[in-house]
């Protein structure tokens, strides 16, 4: 069954819709979940009072936000099971802390999009904010598991303290992508800016274009094959982002570090740019 | 049962269960991932010496393989799960980890998984690292042309050993022709291997011998230069005898590689498994 709330809201505060959940939301009567509430400032609103509920029997298990979806906070936070889609925008801390499931935002994404993700998927069609599966403000944990495809751009801090898991970019992300990376794997299809890996302790950074030098603490390693980046080709193909087949034939630069933390990093740099 | 006039004998193969495993072994060509295959297969004819059965299966598409790079399975055959576990940590750490360009990915689910890329991470002496992806494990172990990639885990699967086929005929040249071809036969068919050297066994055994030691000796009945010293199988005319060995993931495999003509059983004390040649050349519509 297919549940669709369409989303009309006259304010500029940001809605928290924490707690929407596909697997608390389906079970449920039309009439109870307009009864169900969000918070916009600090009042609680009902569902019926800013939103329209409809239900489709016949279709694909799944939650849909509809409507002015850009100004909604805390989409998917905390998911659990099911399939969650946005049509449009999403606002700030979208997929936080997901431990299954999945979240499709068809337009782009706010600040700390699957930050300390845990599991499952989450895939966004246009461009993403800050914070991409990084580690909440006071946390130190980014990701530790699951999966963000990005098919746009990504914003500062991408994948910082990242632990486990898959981040693909197909834009380019901003400064400080992989900062303080602990394990994992982040590909940026596009080109990466300054300030790189900073910090990085294991994990793997893959850029196609990685514009200036990286920091101090990484050493060149010289041409690399990238046996094991192949392994990812499959998956990307499925989920429609494959890689450049210029990526599987040519030698790849490989950088380790960043020495000035645990230096077991790798940073593979397709081209280089100034 | 006669075809094209080939006499059939009215007798059963016999064969008892295995643990297999299916190894996708991967590498920059087609010719280097055979030649890994086949050193991982050295040495691995019969499980009464060598401790487990090996074959190098069917050449696998780049497009099915995990990295995308030209394939080749070999499938490994062992009498425990625990035999089949020392057997593959061998295999793969002495004969492929060392072939160049290699990569080894496991090719089955199995009731069981034995670690093994768990366990040779360590000849990366602490550079070793790994990539979780969809819930398996992938050890990146650097080698001196690269990396070797090898799966973490890999199934260990209920598959049937020992199905048997033994070609009786006039020439030894002919009868030669006729196993070397049919062993062809048997490699085609997916999920079965013919362990012995190009499939063919020139040395059939029988369990046990007169000396109290010797777990298994000559099968003196398809012996032709013993004709006159012991009971035989072998017809008057006839100049030497092949036995085909067949392993396999399945019981339905084994038996689909078995479109022969006689075959060697221990009146049912072997294994538990039988194939009966007439029902097979019957099903399979080979005597119209």
């Amino acid at each position: 069954m297919r549940i669709t709330l369409d989303f009309h809201i006259e304010t500029d505060l940001p809605v928290d819709i924490k707690g929407l959940l596909p697997s608390k939301v389906l079970p449920l009567s039309s009439k109870k979940i307009e009864q169900l509430q969000v918070a916009i400032g600090n009042t609680q609103l009902a569902l019926h009072d800013c939103c329209q509920v409809t239900c489709s029997v016949d279709a694909t298990d799944e939650l849909v936000l509809a409507g002015d979806t850009d100004r909604l906070d805390d989409i998917g936070n905390g998911m659990d099971a099911g399939r969650l889609v946005v049509r449009g925008d999403a606002g700030r801390y979208a997929g936080v802390e997901m431990s299954s499931g999945e979240l499709v935002i068809s337009g782009n994404a706010g600040d700390y999009l699957g930050a300390a993700l845990k599991d499952g998927m989450v895939r966004v069609s246009g461009n993403a904010g800050d914070h991409c599966g990084a580690c909440l403000p006071g946390h130190k944990d980014g990701m530790t598991g699951g999966t963000i495809f990005v098919a746009g751009n990504a914003g500062n801090g991408a994948g910082a303290a990242m632990r486990r898991g898959l981040l693909v970019i197909g834009g380019n992300s901003g400064d400080y992508t992989a900062v303080n990376l602990r394990a994992g794997t982040i590909i940026v299809m596009g080109t990466c800016s300054q300030n790189a890996g900073l910090g990085m302790r294991r994990g793997s950074l893959v850029v196609g274009k990685l514009q200036g030098d990286l920091l101090a603490g990484f050493s060149p390693a010289g041409l690399a094959d990238i046996e094991w980046l192949r392994l990812y080709r499959n998956k990307l193909n499925d989920l429609g982002m494959p890689l450049p087949k210029s990526w599987l034939k040519d030698n790849w630069q490989r950088f380790s570090g960043d020495r000035l933390s645990l230096g077991k990093g790798e940073v593979l740099v397709h081209e280089h740019i100034e | 049962m006669q075809i094209k006039g080939v006499t059939i004998e009215d007798t059963f193969a016999e064969a008892f269960p295995m643990w297999a495993s299916r190894l996708v072994i991967t590498a920059d060509t087609p010719h280097l991932a055979q030649q890994a295959a086949q050193v991982g297969a050295g040495l691995a004819t019969s499980i009464i010496g060598c401790g487990c059965e090996v074959g190098v299966g069917a050449a696998i598409d780049p497009a099915q393989t995990p990295d995308s790079r030209p394939g080749c399975e070999l499938l490994v055959f062992s009498y425990s799960p625990e035999k089949l576990e020392e057997v593959l940590f061998q295999r793969i750490g002495q004969a492929i980890l060392p072939s160049a360009t290699s990569a080894c990915f496991n090719g089955i689910a199995g009731e069981r998984t034995a670690k093994i890329g768990g366990k040779l991470r360590y000849f990366g002496d602490g550079f070793q690292s790994s990539k979780l992806l969809d819930g398996r494990r992938y050890w990146r172990v650097p080698v001196s042309d690269g990396e070797f990639v090898v799966e973490e885990s890999f199934g260990l699967a209920q598959g049937v050993g020992g199905g048997n086929l033994i070609l009786i005929g006039r020439q030894r040249n002919l009868v030669l022709a006729a196993a070397e071809a049919a062993a062809e036969a048997i490699c085609r068919t997916p999920g079965t291997i013919a362990p012995f050297p190009g499939g063919v066994c020139r040395s059939p055994s029988k369990i046990g011998a007169k000396y109290k030691n010797v777990r298994a000796s000559t099968n003196d009945v398809f012996c032709p230069t013993l004709r006159s010293r012991a009971a035989t199988k072998l017809p008057p005319e006839a100049e030497a005898a092949y036995e085909l060995v067949i392993d396999g993931l399945t019981q339905e495999g084994v038996g689909r590689a078995m479109l022969v003509i006689s075959a060697g059983n221990y009146g049912g004390k072997l294994g538990p498994y039988q194939f009966h040649l007439h029902k097979i050349l019957t099903e399979m519509g080979a005597c119209a």
